[in-house]
């Protein structure tokens, strides 16, 4: 086995199922687009791997943020996964158990357009800071700051009010 | 951070907690890059409608080559050869394979969806280089001229001859474009039911083929090579290698000497298999396996570190082949005697296999052993995995002990009748006086643990 090869081998091996989490979320819990897209990048990343400058994991995030805004125009030609109500057990968590339930959460998530869904994901789950998702998104720090104030304004509206009331602009 | 902002993340943690990638995600993108990278190399990125089309007389546009001379690469001698093989002369069968070719080849090939330009066109009619009747179906190699063409398209700019694989996709029982490929060295398919006929060009530089690993009774791997029989200008072998014939088989560009050795690695043939079975092993890639002894701190260098003793042990691929896959999971403990143990699990034969390196305790010796360097080590074969079983069990040599691992699983083990110890993790190292380990895995939603006792003898 090539170097090359071996290494990359090993770093989807390893670091895929941390990834998968990210494009999840980008994907709005659709577990099959998600899947497909981390694919997609990681097999872009392949053909550059000699050349990708640091650790890969960081470029494969950026990555994923880029590809899930393009990848969403063609949405809607793949057959979407199961709804997640019909996957989802009785017991899952809600927000007495201090969280907002998953099906909630990525149903709002879904109603939000890409590139703001990327900021919030960027920004409250990978703790990107308005500079770094900027820097991700070739965009500018205003466009990060009034997408993500616009989709916590709409997740609140999306979501139920016992938990909307919590989701504040982060500083 | 203030709390509302926790809250929101904490629910988009929460929302993936259990989100994790399917058994088979890594194989596959591990066999779309190589295709991928194939593709580049070969120049193969445009979208199939807008390119000038030129197969068999029908001309699309004005014939390309036309417009300028090619001279990056002769033109392939073949070419301007008759058609070969037992199907030469039917006519339909050849009329059928062009009009494949034409209907499929450009589309089958495209990376417009990634590149979305034009990047290259065919410059000449495509001609039938071989058609014949093969195990898996009528077959035929279609070569079909190229040129790249100007743009940003990340691929070297000249003319090349591509070399595609028409036969029977078993899915549909339909004629199809198999596969192209790029340059000579890929001139290597497998295809057909379980991807068991290969088909590969005399131009390929194939020699031989070896079927799959032999596994000895005390774990050491070798391989058999069978001489490839060319017969104008391509070799038929039928490959009887079971389910995952395609992870197995190497074609080799050479024939072993006297002793089984061979100084040539094994062809790239990345392109070789459309069918590709996920390998039956222990999917684990959470297994808190680091029980102590191992001072090598990343998950890589740990794995080379069993790749490298199982190498000096002769129990790898002796052929060493591209894209040589370990295992998702090892455990590491500390032996009682100050050496450490490590176990994992190998793929070979249609099969996973269970071994257990037992190596010095220092860093310095497991440092070697990342570098490729010999140290001491003892090697203990645990024969084939039950996958079903759902669990790795294995006795360790010199009364070390028991190693037992079971991602997700809640341990406990007892001797004789003495009270049961409760375990920590989803691995770990009992002491050989051990008769008993209990393994409790959570089951559906609503359901009682699943719980399994298994007597060690």
């Amino acid at each position: 086995m090539t170097s090359t090869d071996e290494t990359f081998a090993e770093f989807v091996r390893m670091r895929s199922p941390v990834l998968l989490r990210t494009s999840f979320l980008l994907c709005a819990g659709d577990r099959g687009a998600a899947e497909d897209l981390l694919q997609d990048v990681l097999e872009r990343m392949f053909c550059r791997w000699r050349r990708i400058a640091g650790p890969p994991e960081p470029y494969a995030r950026k990555a994923l943020a880029n590809a899930a805004a393009n990848r969403w125009r063609t949405r809607s030609r793949r057959v979407a996964e199961a709804p997640l109500d019909d996957v989802l057990g009785p017991s899952e968590p809600g927000h007495e158990d201090g969280v907002i339930a998953r099906a909630e959460l990525v149903r709002a998530l879904a109603a939000l357009p890409p590139k703001m869904r990327t900021v919030i994901v960027l920004r409250f789950f990978e703790d990107y800071t308005e500079e770094q998702t900027a820097v991700a998104l070739g965009c500018g720090k205003g466009t990060v700051k009034s997408q993500t104030s616009r989709g916590l304004a709409r997740l609140r509206e999306l979501i139920s009010p016992d938990a909307s009331e919590l989701l504040e602009e982060r500083r | 951070m203030n709390p509302d902002n926790d809250l929101l993340e904490r629910s988009l943690r929460h929302a993936v907690s259990d989100v994790d990638t399917s058994p088979e995600f890594t194989d596959r993108v591990l066999l779309g890059s190589r295709r991928r990278r194939f593709r580049r190399r070969a120049g193969m990125a445009t979208t199939a409608a807008v390119v000038t089309v030129l197969v068999g007389g029908l001309a699309a546009s004005t014939p390309a080559w036309l417009a300028g001379p090619d001279s990056t690469v002769p033109a392939d001698p073949r070419m301007g050869e008759p058609t070969r093989g037992d199907l030469a002369k039917d006519t339909a069968f050849l009329d059928k394979v062009l009009s494949t070719w034409r209907a499929e080849g450009m589309a089958s090939n495209n990376l417009a969806a990634y590149d979305a330009k034009d990047c290259w066109e065919f410059t000449k009619p495509a001609h039938v280089h071989w058609a014949g009747n093969t195990p898996a179906g009528p077959a035929a190699l279609v070569l079909q001229p190229t040129r790249a063409t100007s743009g940003n398209c990340r691929i070297e700019p000249g003319t090349s001859t591509w070399l595609a694989l028409v036969g029977t996709r078993p899915d549909d029982g339909a004629v199809h474009v198999l596969y192209t490929a790029g340059d000579r060295g890929q001139e290597v398919f497998a295809f057909g039911p379980k991807s068991g006929t290969l088909l590969a060009t005399e131009a390929s530089g194939a020699r031989g083929v070896s079927e799959k690993i032999d596994v000895g009774r005390d774990g050491t791997m070798t391989r058999r090579v069978q001489a490839l029989s060319f017969r104008d200008g391509v070799a038929l072998h039928r490959m009887e290698a079971g389910a995952y014939v395609e992870r197995d088989f190497v074609v080799t560009p050479e024939l072993p000497d006297s002793q089984g050795r061979v100084t040539k690695h094994p062809l790239y043939i990345s392109q070789a298999a459309l069918h590709y079975t996920p390998w039956p092993q222990q999917d684990w890639p959470r297994l808190r396996g680091a029980l102590g002894g191992i001072h090598i701190p990343d998950d890589a260098g740990r794995r080379q570190l069993l790749r490298n003793a199982l190498r000096h042990a002769g129990m790898t691929d002796p052929f060493s082949p591209t894209f040589e896959i370990s295992a998702n999971w090892s455990v590491f403990a500390a032996l009682p005697d100050g050496r450490t143990v490590g176990v994992t699990e190998r793929f070979a034969d249609s099969s996973s296999h269970l071994y257990a390196v037992l190596l010095p305790g220092d860093k310095q010796s497991q440092e070697k052993l990342v570098r490729g360097e010999k140290v001491q080590q003892t090697v203990v074969y645990g024969g084939r995995t039950d996958q079903k079983a759902g669990h790795v069990l294995m006795r360790l040599p010199d009364r070390q002990g028991w190693i037992v691992a079971s991602q997700g699983a809640v341990m406990r083990y007892r001797v004789g009748n003495q009270p049961w110890v409760p375990l920590g993790g989803d691995a770990a190292l009992l002491p050989d006086a051990a008769t008993e380990v209990q393994l409790s895995r959570p089951a559906a939603l609503g359901s009682d643990p699943v719980v399994k006792t298994i007597p060690l003898t």
